[in-house]
């Protein structure tokens, strides 16, 4: 077998030839953006396949009940970010890799 | 790659790299929310990834989820846990770590500070192995009560305590119905059955919901899930 295993003190293993590690690739914060409308963010070498994930929160949350939230999709070299919040917000993101 | 370091899994996949520099995602110490209180409360670095799980096995169908209301972020909404463990999902670059003794150190091209770290193996005390990605996008279920998801089957032969889901992104919200209005609850979320071994990645919106005339519609997402089992995490994984 070839690969990286990682034993923790207790004997316990932590990383195996098995596992799928996840690194961290960005992180930041948008500027505030108002219902409707996007942000886009450059990120080197992003792709749209499952080795890569973005996660997505508003640093201020919908007061209104009726509020879609926002969607977040991944291009290639870059992700959009699109407010259907009904409030204008900046987002908070975080972007890994897995592959 | 004319020098440095890179491994793989046995799938071909990267598990680090000193060429793109990526610091390795590892887990901190488990902590416990309760329904009403502002999710997380207290221990949240305010940057940091969530990874959460209900906190024991007898609770029945409950999902994982952050509730907005007013302008803040809850854990409490219809169908919650009512206790869940969370972590945060920890970079090791971000850390200020001071690695000492034995084991593994691998720092990025620019330097041997703290954050120039790709992996310290001596700083792993728990690891979280992604064992399962997609988007908010599924289509199994039906337009009754249930509404519609993405079924993840857990490993039989793990322990189901293990199994975090990636809360950071998750989306609810419940409109009770007041003065003659619908009842109405959005799920951009995740759903525990530890009896039946599953979890659901939940996307759909629902009129009066737990009523013989719910009426569900798919509330799709591009953006993504993620589900992860936690190694090493101590005794509070280990109660299933």
């Amino acid at each position: 077998m070839q690969g990286l295993e990682v034993y923790a003190a207790n004997g316990e293993i932590l990383i195996d030839i098995n596992s799928r590690m996840t690194r961290s690739v960005t992180s930041g914060t948008t500027a505030s953006i108002a219902n409707g409308t996007s942000v886009t963010v450059n990120v080197s070498g992003m792709q749209t396949d499952n080795y890569w994930q973005v996660f997505v929160a508003p640093l201020t949350p919908p007061q209104n009940i009726n509020a879609r939230f926002q969607d977040c999709t991944r291009n290639s070299g870059s992700f959009t970010i699109t407010n259907n919040m009904g409030a204008a917000s900046a987002f908070d993101y975080v972007v890994i890799r897995s592959g | 790659m004319t020098h440095g370091l890179q491994i793989y899994n046995n799938q071909g996949e990267t598990v680090l790299d000193t060429e793109t520099g990526e610091s390795l995602l590892y887990t901190g110490s488990s902590n416990i929310a309760s329904a009403g209180s502002d999710y997380p409360e207290t221990n949240w670095a305010g940057n940091q990834l969530i990874l959460a799980r209900p906190r024991y096995s007898t609770y029945v169908n409950k999902t994982i989820s952050r509730y907005s209301w007013g302008g803040h972020w809850a854990l409490a909404q219809t169908g919650a846990a009512p206790q869940l463990v969370w972590r945060e999902l920890r970079t090791q670059s971000q850390d200020g770590l001071n690695p000492t003794g034995y084991g593994l150190l691998i720092y990025k091209s620019s330097g041997t500070s703290s954050s120039d770290i790709i992996l310290s193996a001596t700083d792993l005390d728990s690891t979280a192995v992604l064992v399962a990605t997609g988007k908010f996008n599924g289509t199994d279920g039906s337009s009754g009560n249930e509404g519609f998801y993405y079924e993840f089957t857990m490993d039989s032969n793990l322990d189901k305590g293990r199994y975090y889901v990636l809360a950071t992104n998750t989306q609810s919200q419940y409109a009770p119905g007041i003065r003659g209005s619908t009842a109405y609850q959005i799920h951009i979320n995740y759903r525990f059955n530890y009896s039946a071994g599953t979890i659901r990645v939940q996307n759909y919106f629902v009129t009066n919901q737990d009523t013989a005339s719910a009426s569900s519609t798919i509330e799709s997402r591009n953006y993504d899930w993620a589900i992860f089992y936690v190694r090493n995490g101590g005794s509070e994984d280990d109660n299933f």
